[in-house]
């Protein structure tokens, strides 16, 4: 498998969230603002890639029948890791986070990928799928998080830009839809991207259809 | 295992070498002790920062409701269990830490309240709350909402409840959390004194 066709699942065709449909639960709750977004992006980011680098490297060792145990050892140290050094560096974040940063442990993305990928494949492969998937994640939490954040309370860049972190007002706050900060607006949003996003990766599909009937 | 369950006849074969038990339990062993001890080194390395941090955002938080050069722990022995701890700042009164969880809408709230030595509010702040975004979280946001409780003295009630404390609209519940844990305030102050 080349890099190329790796870069290209994770981030579209084998996307974590959109197509794969892993890790819900934290794709709805957190993405309320791009601090947000980005925080919880990069922190899946760096513990599937160690997690999937671990992983691969012992996979030889790695017995079968308790592999799932393994894994998930794994996982919770690089999850407890992280964790502790947003507590004592990032405090801003690891309190907008809460609970959902010791919850990546049970993320399926993150089991999911050991599993499928990193206990099959070499050191370099699955260090690589580790970054591409952890993008896969971190765009589609960016992109939910640009639009809850600007039809939720009309801002842009909540927690990193505007005065006292607050984001940029583009629309006076009475204007916006505050159901879109909530979780029915999680769920609407997601919806709305996996649409877009399934009718942009069929639509070469189809136009090759039609260039067969065409023929 | 005994000897007699070790030697018993298996009933298919041996597929490989990496499923017998003691193996499992070796490598499975193995990986926690090293996960174990990379544990353990993070947390030495980031325990005392992590510390600090909280302390830190403990201090902010009573500077801002009452000003005073050092705060002495006192212990509160009344009942109250919500009273978390207690704090004499000087001859300006005391600084409380109240738990407001049973009244909040989400589970978690817990407030910093500053008593002047009359016995009427100096401040309130909000150390850590769950509340909805945009409605109960306005109670943490929001230090114009709070400063209404600056003066009052005695029960502290919202506007539905006959009070003076115009709630939060659409937060009513966390409004009353706060106002309660206020009044809870007051009333362990005066045991104080």
């Amino acid at each position: 498998m080349n890099v190329k066709q790796q870069l290209k699942e994770g981030l579209l065709t084998q996307n974590p969230v959109t197509v794969q449909l892993l890790g819900m639960c934290s794709v709805l709750a957190i993405t309320t603002s791009l601090f947000n977004g980005i925080g919880m992006g990069i922190s899946v980011l760096v513990i599937l890639t160690l997690s999937n680098i671990f992983i691969a490297a012992l996979r030889k060792i790695i017995p079968n029948k308790i592999r799932i145990a393994c894994f998930i050892v794994v996982i919770a140290t690089f999850v407890t890791v992280v964790d502790l050094f947003l507590k004592a560096y990032l405090k801003e974040l690891s309190a907008s986070l809460g609970v959902f940063i010791p919850l990546i442990v049970v993320n399926c993305i993150i089991l999911g990928r050991a599993e499928s990928f990193a206990s099959k494949n070499g050191i370099g492969a699955s260090a690589l799928d580790g970054v591409f998937q952890g993008l896969g994640y971190t765009w589609i939490l960016v992109v939910m998080c640009v639009i809850r954040e600007f039809l939720g309370s009309g801002t842009f860049g909540g927690g990193l830009l505007g005065e006292g972190g607050k984001g940029i007002t583009l629309f006076p706050e009475h204007f916006a839809m505050a159901g879109m900060a909530r979780p029915v607006g999680g769920f609407l949003t997601l919806a709305a991207v996996i649409a877009a996003m399934q009718y942009f990766l069929n639509k070469p599909k189809k136009a090759e259809k039609k260039e067969e009937v065409a023929k | 295992m005994s000897e007699a369950v070790a030697k018993r006849p298996r009933s298919h074969p041996k597929k490989d070498s990496d499923s017998s038990m003691g193996k499992l339990t070796v490598t499975l062993g193995a990986i926690c002790a090293v996960c174990a001890l990379v544990l353990g080194g993070v947390y030495s390395l980031t325990a005392d920062q992590i510390k600090m941090n909280q302390m830190g955002e403990k201090m902010g938080a009573m500077k801002l409701v009452l000003a005073a050069d050092d705060y002495d722990e006192v212990s509160y022995t009344g009942a109250d269990t919500n009273i978390l701890s207690a704090y004499k700042a000087g001859d300006a009164g005391y600084v409380l830490e109240v738990n407001c969880a049973a009244n909040s809408f989400s589970g978690t709230l817990s407030i910093m309240v500053g008593v002047n030595s009359d016995g009427t509010v100096s401040g309130v702040e909000v150390l850590e709350s769950a509340e909805t975004s945009g409605l109960g979280a306005i109670a943490k946001e929001d230090a114009s909402w709070r400063a209404q409780y600056v003066g009052k003295s005695g029960e502290v009630k919202v506007d539905k409840d006959g009070g003076e404390i115009t709630s939060i609209s659409g937060a009513t519940i966390t409004s009353r959390g706060v106002s309660t844990g206020v009044t809870a305030a007051l009333a362990a102050v005066a045991e104080l004194n």
